[in-house]
């Protein structure tokens, strides 16, 4: 029996952990992918106290850091969570059973939801620039997304490809402006506005992006980067909906709190911090959700 | 147990011919890639525990000649060969449970 079951092995769900084992509860953290999508960022330069680090790198301390306070930290996907007396969390071969669930799930990268993606994702269309960024070395390829996540891949894609275009929908790019100044200092980075992709055609590999205006541009990669939009494989505890808003957001209290007693959130799932979605707002969450758990857990004398 | 590492040269023993008697699972995977990583455990795994297929791990930056043949555009990408063939392929991460359910039903 655990105090606490995590669910979610990103920087919310480590933090929380970190904090919630300092506060000597009994913790586990389970996930579907160590790091959550922070692990796959090419570089994080707005981490306090790093200059600049891979993501895969930093999620991986934070796994490291709990790990060695003596966290287990488990790669299962979490199936159904029941509640009876208790929480029963469910893995295809494992259960967990706690007084308090930390719904920590994070975020899955937006599809665009066009013509032709579906088709050619892994034969061209990519959401994982540091996977398969390398793979295009001496090729044309597109970043599809003009704001930080959309640059920031369009810098590593400039390292392996001949040449990156970025597409961003709207009237100017959305990334910082560092970012921006460094793409447009790039000879192989092409920045693109107003441009909307309406599909990706290939027979068995992308050949080429048509946009809405009906220019068309020959790559053979093409990489959205258009944000994230919450996690959605936990909807209920038991027969109880978890409450979401109107996007997808599971609501919370500034305590981190949800609509069901013992069941807390954090990190980019959540409406808190503005949904702001950084390494360091989820992780603030984080710490937040694990103290409310501490005085949870104390009031009720489990 | 049936789990391998192949590369350019053995390729074809390994996977292309050892598919025509039973079906192999090819994982094509790199070192800089973290979901590759994550699944490296649960390909391990599902190699050590299942007989009746074969599974077999490429590293891309050690064999680069097969990658391209069978056009690996992301990573980690696995791939099913049956009679010396793919018949399907997915790529990222994946649970094991997904994962066996996913062979199981193409063989």
């Amino acid at each position: 029996m655990y105090d606490l079951v995590v669910v979610g092995a990103g920087p919310a769900g480590y933090t929380a952990a970190l904090y919630a084992k300092r506060y000597d509860l009994d913790v586990v953290v389970v996930g579907e992918e160590f790091g959550g999508l922070c692990s796959e960022a090419y570089i994080v330069e707005n981490w306090p106290g790093s200059k600049e680090i891979e993501g895969r790198e930093l999620t991986e301390r934070m796994k490291e850091q709990i790990e060695d306070i003596g966290v287990e930290v488990k790669q299962k996907k979490i199936k159904r969570i029941d509640r009876g007396d208790t929480f029963v969390l469910e893995a295809e071969d494992e259960k967990f059973e706690a007084h308090s669930v930390l719904l920590a799930l994070g975020a899955d990268k937006r599809r665009l939801n066009i013509e032709g993606e579906k088709e050619l994702v892994g034969k061209g269309v990519s959401y994982c620039v540091t996977c398969d960024g390398p793979l295009y070395r001496n090729k044309r390829v597109a970043v599809i997304g003009g704001a930080d996540s959309g640059l920031k891949a369009a810098t590593l894609l400039a390292k392996y490809a001949e040449k990156v275009y970025v597409f961003e929908a709207t009237d100017e790019m959305k990334a910082e402006k560092i970012m921006i100044e460094r793409c447009k200092q790039n000879d192989k980075i092409e920045l693109n506005t107003g441009t909307v992709p309406k599909r990706f055609v290939g027979d068995e590999y992308l050949e080429k992006i048509v946009f809405e205006d009906g220019k068309e541009v020959e790559v053979e990669g093409a990489f959205v980067e258009i944000g994230s939009v919450p996690n959605r494989s936990i909807e209920r505890i038991g027969e109880e909906e978890v409450e979401r808003d109107e996007d997808g957001f599971i609501k919370v209290e500034d305590d981190m709190s949800t609509n069901i007693e013992g069941v807390f959130s954090a990190g980019d799932v959540t409406t808190g911090s503005n949904k702001m979605r950084q390494v360091v707002t989820a992780a603030a969450e984080g710490a937040i959700a694990a103290f409310s758990v501490y005085k949870y857990v104390g009031d009720k004398k489990f | 147990m049936a789990l391998k590492n192949a590369n350019d040269d053995d390729f074809d023993e390994k996977v292309v011919k050892t598919s025509k008697e039973k079906p192999v699972l090819v994982d094509f995977w790199a070192e800089w890639c973290m979901p590759c990583q994550q699944l490296k455990p649960t390909i391990e795994e599902i190699g050590k525990e299942r007989d009746d297929i074969d599974v077999v791990k490429v590293n891309i930056d050690v064999a680069e000649e097969k990658p391209q043949e069978y056009g690996v555009r992301s990573v980690p990408n696995v791939n099913l060969f049956v009679d010396g063939e793919v018949i399907d392929s997915f790529v990222g991460n994946r649970t094991k449970e997904d994962i066996n359910e996913w062979i199981d039903e193409r063989i």
